[in-house]
Formats: C-alpha cells, sequence, structure tokens
C-alpha cells in the first residue's frame, strides 16, 4: 500500500463504524431493469434503488464508509449505479480545501498577477509555446509549500506541455491529488480557468478519496454532474468541479420525477439548503457559475443555496441567534454534541432520531426550551423564506430530510402552494438512479497529427484535411450515441444531443494550412431515462 | 460599460480567398485572444451587434454609380483591382462593416459606451466616393464621420489615421472640410502602397490645413510614434477642439506584418491609444471610436496589438502587452533608428503647417 492509499484507508476507518439505519419504502410500476442513485449528502449519504416499479431506500450516516455500505447493501447487481455527492462542496463551503498555491503562465496579455504567482512561459493561441519556464524561478516560487497546488497556463488546452512541465517539478513537495491543471479545464477564458482550477485543487482530494472508496465495492460507476449530465468516473478525476453542483440538477430530476410537477424545489440538507427552479419537468442551466468568489467555466443547474441546514451549528450567543454557516458535528438527536435546528423540530414535538435526546439538550441551554426553539426553527425558516421569495414561487416543493417537517411553515408564510412528496427525503438520489445516460463526451481533433481522442481515449484517423464544423459535431453526436448505447441507453433516451462545447482553429505555419485543431463537448440531453418513466 | 467593442460573427466570413493577405485568421486569432484573456466578461466591456448602414448613408460618400457596380459583382463576382475583388454575398459584408463603424459611433453619442472599437472587415480606408482599392470597398470611416456630422451628433470631428499605408480614400474625402481634421501617419509613399501621403498633402479651399501627412521611413518604431503624437497630433487637435475622436486603427506598422516594413510594437499600439484616450477625456467627453484597417500579419502581433487597444481604451493596466519574446529578433532586425530623418519631416511640416496652427508658430 502506498503512502496515498494509506492515508486514503486512514481518513475512512476514522469515520468510524457506526450502524447505518434502514428505511425501506415502495411504489410505482416499472420494467425490471436495477437502477441505483447514490446522494451523499453533507449528513447522510442516501441508496436508492428502483426496480422493477419499487422504490427502497438506505439511509447511512456519513461517519461511516457510508458509500460502501450502502451499496453492499443495494447496489448488488445493479444495472446502473450513479452518484451525485455533495461532499467537495461542503469542503468549500466549511473552507477545509486546504490553502493552495496558485501558479501562472500567462505570458503576454492582460495583468492577471492578482491571481497568483506567475512564472515566465507562454503558449500562444495556435498551441505552440513561444516563451520557455525557467527552472530556477519555478523551484523558487514552488518553494512556498502550501496544502494544495493549481498551475495555469494560458491557452493550456491547446497545449498543456508547459503545466506538464511544471507539474513534474511540483511532484516533488505535492501528491499527484492535491494538484490540480488548467488544461482539464474545458473552454477558452483564463481567469474563469484560474477560478475553476483552483477550486480544483481544494476538492481533487476528496473526490479522490470518494472514488476509490466506491471503487472498491464496484468496478464501474457514473458521476452526476452539475448541469445534469452523468459521465464515468475515471473522466470526473480531471475536472471534478463539474461535480460540485451536482445537488440541484438531482432535486430537480428527483422531485420532477416523484411528483411531475414544475416549481421551486426546497431541498434541505443537513448542512445547506437548495433552491433550484423547474421548469417544463428541467432545471435550467448556467453556463458559468461563480462559486465562492471564484469566476469558474462550469455549466450548472441554476441554483443557490445558503449554508444552513438540519444540523447547521447554532449561535446561541448571539443575538439574535445565528444558524450556521457551519456543520459541526450530527443533531444531538443522532449522536453529536452540539443543538441544531432538527433538535429543536423534536422539542416541538416530531420524533427525528433520538428525540429525547434533543429534548434533554436543549433544556441544558434554558430554562424555556420550547420559545428557544421556536426562536430556531422560526429564524431557520424564516432564512429560507428570504430566499425562496426571490423568485416569487407560485409553488414549492420541498425535499431533503427536514422537508416534510418545513414546508407547512414555509409554505404558510411564503402564501403559496407547498407539496412534499413520498420519498421526498431522498429525492435526490431518486433524481440520480432516474437519470438517463445522459452521457458527456470530450472530444478533440487533430488533423495534423491524425488523431482523435474521445473521454481520454485516442484513436488514429489518419492524416486528413480539415473538418467542417457540423461535420466535428455530428461526429461527435454519433459517437456520443454510440458509448451511451454501449452503456445501456435505449434508442429513445439518445435522441436529444446537445452541444454544449465548441472550438476550432486552423493551424498555420509559414503562410500554408498545416491541419486543424477542434476542441468539442457534446452530452445526451439530461432528462428522466425512459426505462422508468412515469 | 466603458468600451463597447462592436462584433458580428459575419466579420469572420469577408476572405477574399484562402490565400490572400485579408484572411479571415486576422479576426479569429484576435478573437481567441480576447476570449481567452476574459475580456468579452469583463464588466468594462460590453460586445455589441452592428446594425447595417442605409444605402442613403452609404451615399454620403460613395456614388450611386459604383454602389449599383458593387451590387452586380457581389451577385456575378468581378474584380475592382487585383488586391480587391468581390465574391458572391459581399455586399451585405461590406454594409454591416460600415453599419457597424455607425453603430460604434451611434453608441458613443447616445452615451451607451465611452468609447468604442469596431471590428469590422473588410476594411475601408483606401476607398473612394467612386471607386474601392487596396482591399477596401466602402469607407467605413469617412461613412461615419459624414453622418455623424450630417445628423448633428458632433460638428468637429479628428481622425488619426496610423494604418501603415496613406488613407488616401479618407483624405480624398475630407480634402476640402474644415470640420474633418485628418491626420495621418504612414510608411513614406515612395517605398509603399499607395504611394501618396506626402508633407503637402495640406488640404484645399476652405480645407486648408486640415490635412496633414506625416511621411515615415521604414524601420520606424514606437519612438518615432510617440514623438509624432507629441509634437503635431497631440497639440493640433487639441487646438481643433473636436466633439469626436476617431481613430482608423490599422495594425499593418506591427513589425511582423509581411506587406510593410515598419515596427511598431503592441506596447506601442496600446501606448498611442492611451494617449488618444486621454485626449479624448480632455477635449470630447471621451468620445472616441475606433476602426479596424489593415493589418495582415496572421502569424504574429496582431491578437496583442487588439488586445493593448481594447485594454487602453477600457482603462485597463498595459504593463504586460507586448509580443511573445520569439519575436524579439524579429524587431531588432525590422527596427532602425530613423529619428534625424523624422525631425527633418517634422521641422518641414511645422514650416508648412505654421500659417493654419497657432501651436507652430
Ligand atoms: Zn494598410
Amino acid at each position: 500500500m502506498d503512502g496515498e492509499d494509506k492515508e486514503i484507508k486512514d481518513w475512512v476507518t476514522r469515520q468510524g463504524s457506526k450502524k447505518p439505519k434502514i428505511f425501506m419504502g415502495r411504489t410505482g410500476k416499472f420494467k425490471k431493469m436495477k437502477f441505483v442513485g447514490i446522494d451523499v449528502g453533507g449528513t447522510n449519504t442516501d441508496a436508492v434503488e428502483i426496480e422493477d416499479g419499487e422504490i427502497s431506500y438506505v439511509k447511512t450516516p456519513n461517519e461511516t464508509e457510508s458509500v460502501v455500505k450502502s451499496l453492499k447493501k443495494i447496489g448488488r447487481d445493479a444495472d446502473r449505479i450513479v452518484v451525485s455527492s455533495s461532499l467537495p462542496l461542503n469542503v468549500l463551503h466549511e473552507r477545509k480545501g486546504g490553502a493552495t498555491k496558485i501558479i501562472l503562465i500567462p505570458g503576454p496579455g492582460l495583468d492577471f498577477s492578482y491571481l497568483g504567482s506567475t512564472v515566465k512561459g507562454y503558449v500562444n493561441h495556435r498551441g505552440d509555446i513561444v516563451e520557455e519556464i525557467d527552472p530556477d524561478e519555478l523551484r523558487e516560487e514552488l518553494s512556498d509549500k502550501k496544502d494544495n497546488l493549481a498551475i495555469i497556463g494560458k491557452f493550456s488546452n491547446r497545449n498543456p506541455s508547459l503545466e506538464k512541465e511544471v507539474y513534474e517539478e511540483a511532484l516533488n513537495l505535492y501528491k499527484d491529488s492535491e494538484i490540480a491543471l488548467g488544461e482539464d479545464v474545458q473552454g477558452l477564458g483564463f481567469p474563469r480557468r484560474v477560478g475553476t482550477t483552483i477550486l480544483n485543487a481544494k476538492i481533487k482530494r476528496s473526490v479522490y478519496s470518494l472514488t476509490k472508496e466506491i471503487r472498491a465495492v464496484s468496478s464501474s460507476f457514473f458521476y452526476f454532474k452539475g448541469d445534469g449530465g452523468i459521465i464515468p468516473d475515471f473522466v470526473a478525476l480531471e475536472n471534478p468541479m463539474e461535480l460540485v453542483n451536482s445537488s440541484p440538477a438531482t432535486a430537480a430530476l428527483g422531485s420532477y420525477y416523484l411528483t411531475g410537477e414544475d416549481g421551486l424545489v426546497v431541498d434541505i440538507g443537513g448542512t445547506t439548503t437548495d433552491f433550484v427552479e423547474i421548469v417544463n419537468g428541467r432545471p435550467r442551466i448556467s453556463e458559468y457559475i461563480t462559486l465562492f468568489g471564484h469566476e469558474t467555466l462550469v455549466r450548472s443547474a441554476e441554483a443557490w443555496a445558503i449554508p444552513v441546514g438540519g444540523d447547521s451549528f447554532i449561535r446561541f450567543s448571539e443575538d439574535p441567534l445565528r444558524i450556521g454557516p457551519e456543520r459541526r458535528e450530527n443533531a444531538v438527536a443522532f449522536g453529536g454534541r452540539y443543538l441544531t435546528p432538527t433538535d429543536a423540530l423534536n422539542c416541538l414535538g416530531e420524533e427525528i432520531g433520538d428525540y429525547k435526546k434533543s429534548i434533554e439538550a436543549m433544556k441544558e441551554v434554558s430554562n424555556d426550551s420550547k420559545s428557544l426553539s421556536d426562536d430556531v426553527i422560526d429564524a431557520f425558516v424564516e432564512s429560507i423564506c428570504r430566499e425562496s421569495s426571490k423568485v416569487n414561487p407560485s409553488k414549492i416543493i420541498c425535499t431533503g430530510y427536514l422537508g416534510r417537517y418545513l414546508a407547512p411553515m414555509i409554505g404558510r408564510r411564503l402564501g403559496c402552494r407547498y407539496i412534499t412528496p413520498e420519498h421526498a427525503e431522498v429525492a435526490n438520489a431518486v433524481g440520480a438512479a432516474v437519470s438517463r445516460i445522459s452521457l458527456a463526451l470530450y472530444m478533440r481533433i487533430d488533423t495534423d497529427r491524425g488523431k482523435m481522442v474521445c473521454n481520454g481515449e485516442v484513436e488514429d484517423i489518419g492524416k486528413r484535411g480539415s473538418f467542417d464544423p457540423e461535420e466535428i459535431v455530428s461526429i461527435a453526436r454519433e459517437k456520443v450515441r454510440e458509448l451511451a448505447m454501449e452503456e445501456g441507453a435505449t434508442e429513445e433516451d439518445v435522441e436529444d444531443v446537445c452541444l454544449t462545447y465548441f472550438d476550432s482553429y486552423d493551424v498555420i505555419r509559414g503562410g500554408y494550412r498545416n491541419g486543424q485543431i477542434s476542441n468539442c463537448i457534446v452530452q445526451i440531453s439530461p432528462g428522466i431515462s425512459s426505462e422508468v418513466a412515469r | 460599460m466603458r468600451t463597447g467593442i462592436i462584433y458580428h460573427e459575419a466579420y469572420l466570413k469577408h476572405e477574399q480567398s484562402p490565400t490572400h493577405p485579408e484572411r479571415r485568421e486576422r479576426l479569429a486569432y484576435t478573437l481567441d485572444q480576447l476570449r481567452e484573456e476574459g475580456i468579452f466578461e469583463d464588466p468594462r466591456i460590453g460586445i455589441i451587434p452592428p446594425r447595417e448602414a442605409l444605402l442613403d448613408e452609404i451615399l454620403l460618400v460613395h456614388e450611386r454609380g459604383y454602389i449599383d457596380l458593387l451590387k452586380r459583382m457581389a451577385v456575378s463576382g468581378g474584380s475592382i483591382d487585383l488586391d480587391t475583388r468581390v465574391s458572391a454575398g459581399m455586399y451585405e459584408q461590406m454594409v454591416l462593416a460600415a453599419g457597424g463603424a455607425l453603430t460604434a459611433a451611434e453608441k458613443v453619442f447616445n452615451g451607451k459606451v465611452r468609447n468604442a472599437f469596431a471590428l469590422i472587415r473588410p476594411p475601408g480606408h483606401h476607398a473612394k466616393p467612386g471607386i474601392g482599392a487596396g482591399f477596401c470597398y466602402l469607407n467605413n470611416m469617412a461613412i461615419m464621420v459624414k453622418n455623424v456630422i450630417e445628423k448633428d451628433m458632433a460638428e468637429r470631428v479628428a481622425i488619426l489615421d496610423w494604418d501603415a499605408h496613406h488613407g488616401d480614400g479618407t483624405q480624398e474625402i475630407f480634402y476640402n472640410d474644415p470640420n474633418v481634421l485628418y491626420i495621418s501617419i504612414h510608411q513614406d509613399g515612395r517605398t509603399l502602397y499607395p504611394g501618396s501621403g506626402f508633407v503637402d498633402e495640406i488640404g484645399l479651399g476652405r480645407g486648408e490645413g486640415y490635412n496633414i501627412c506625416v511621411p515615415i521611413p521604414p524601420g520606424s518604431s514606437d519612438d518615432t510614434y510617440r514623438l509624432i503624437l507629441n509634437e503635431i497630433y497631440i497639440p493640433v487637435v487639441e487646438e481643433f477642439k473636436p466633439d469626436l475622436i476617431a481613430i482608423s486603427a490599422g495594425q499593418d506598422n506591427h513589425f511582423t506584418d509581411p506587406l510593410t516594413s515598419l515596427a511598431l510594437t503592441a506596447q506601442g499600439y496600446a501606448q498611442m491609444m492611451r494617449e488618444a484616450v486621454k485626449l479624448s477625456e480632455k477635449l470630447c467627453g471621451e468620445r472616441l471610436v475606433t476602426l479596424l484597417e489593415g493589418g495582415y500579419s496572421v502569424e504574429g502581433g496582431l491578437p496583442y496589438v487588439n488586445l493593448g487597444i481594447i485594454a487602453a481604451m477600457a482603462g485597463m493596466s498595459i504593463d504586460k502587452i507586448r509580443e511573445p519574446e520569439v519575436y524579439k529578433e524579429v524587431l531588432n532586425r525590422r527596427r532602425r533608428n530613423v529619428r534625424g530623418r523624422v525631425e527633418r519631416t517634422l521641422d518641414e511640416l511645422r514650416h508648412i503647417l505654421r500659417d493654419y496652427w497657432d501651436c507652430f508658430r
């Protein structure tokens, strides 16, 4: 076992071995296929299995090898496993991503020195190296070691050599899983590629660990992306920021599957509450989102979140008391030491987990524990309503594990209809399970070198002249359909393919067109699989 | 929003032939650079789509017979001269380029932006009322300026044409016009197309003194332009007090341009633009319109030149604007010490113009 593996093993073991709670339920009628959706939330890991018309699920507290345990319970001989994880997002929310050393290779242009440390070297718009790295300067710059490292060169996705050079040198100081490269982020826009890569550096490790954990029990699975697409796990490791905001899209798909209605989904989790609007059965997609002050090149369902959830730490000492932004432990009702909104609900008559413990603990804080709990829930509902009212919803669909307790209060305060569907507490996992194989394909065609790269696999196409853009896109569309069908998608599900990125440029030397390099991302349009259609 | 970039995808389509110097890589590479630098997402900058120029607006400059000829050739195909062919569908592109210039001026005058850069193709400054030439069909600059004055947006406009070639078309159109100051800095006509633009071409009739040609020798670089700006352009424009500063921003004076022999750098362009912006702040409420003209160096400097111009217009830092270091040798081979010759030209100019401008007395 190498050092890194041991570290991940240790990390997993440290999470303890509490016995998972198991809830089971059933509904609906479907074909006899078995689809598993896993949603790693801030507090629990939910695993949903949909087979022959039945939804059954396991909820496992995160303080165990939660995904592994869930999969052992539920994922046996599944036809497809799709994982959505809020783990990386929570790492960012709770500022546990560590300090990032940022090495930029910007060359000439605008002044980007405010974004990080600049070293010599430059790749131009055609992907030629026109300025070299200065190894001494680089070593000097790297010696200022931090927790992780982001390396971003201008036009690096047209030629990653300089980033690779920095990476090789950095391996003396950092592990591979602590280094993020700009080349893995598709799209032009250096400042946004910097932002995305910095965040990748902070979350890469957690996504690595999660992947290893799952791989131990399942040889292949998909990750659910923020824009509702799904990609094979190994593709996700390159640009994990694509996974970071997956929860809104799963919530939208899951809610729509469970209710068949458009509206504002309010997904109340343990660590955060997410908001996403469903229009015509789908979330809206934002091209480029800004996260934690970093502008990114990440596409994602249009959603917003507040760092307030059922397990949020409560600052009683502040006046008025404040909920969040961090989650310290489980609610007292689930063995934690600090009171949370979940415990306050128990003091008001709900019976969530070991509710008596909540009541005892609340009494220790206040003589009038009921009115204190009222204050907590009032503040909790108020912050949720403040966010909801930004879009003036006519209907809210409350999901997440506290959804059904809070929906009436939120609906009343907003004066709108509210729905809490059956299985609302695992809506996100349902969303992952019912997702069609909305596979994304990253394709690069280089006619000069006669190569085509599809999701990391290199194919020889032989020397040839340039392609029309339409031709490239149609090759990609066919290819992604083919791949999705190999993964088991039905013909009906692969009909609708969207183009999410295209960029093509001619390589001209000495006045002659030498070749053409095209980058293109296509994706089967996200939606609910025809195999589980309501 | 401070700076508008007028751009339309159709500007990429204009291509006389794949090997013609005025080909589309020119804009494509610039756009890639701008995208990579994040220019289009900067809050100081906005992309503005052009409108088409109306026939009446074009007819303020060009003769009806010539326009009819262009339209006919754009159906059947044809040639104005050896460098300037007309192919199918090209008329629409010309009208959209002229319209881009008009859009730039309108956005500046209605206060939507402080200044605007029209990234238009095909270029225009060699086009005359009755005939196109030198890759130019419609004179975008002249159409813009005539319309701005005709529509009472401005009374006086100062044009700086820093394209490597003398803008003989623009000069001819305003040669008698005292309300349009035309200053052209270009490679000496004895060494470059179109072979005109000498110091004694100062305008005619009421326009006498309002046409200034500054021919410069091959090898002229940043310091030459800086000298001319300080000694001629800035004092004359300050005295002229325009309502609008317009710039024919050719890029063929760059040291990598294959068709000319000048040696300006991206940093030089950025500094020139910064001076023009300062002047616009001082004299005319920041109103400044820049139009793309020639510039055919697809291999080297264009992306950095355009970036430098935009950065200067938008008030961004231009400290890191430069070409990649591999071009240093090209620059050193091309740059010459021309200071003495330029000083003599400037002395001659000041002498010729002393009756028209107080600053030269
Ligand atoms: Zn020119």
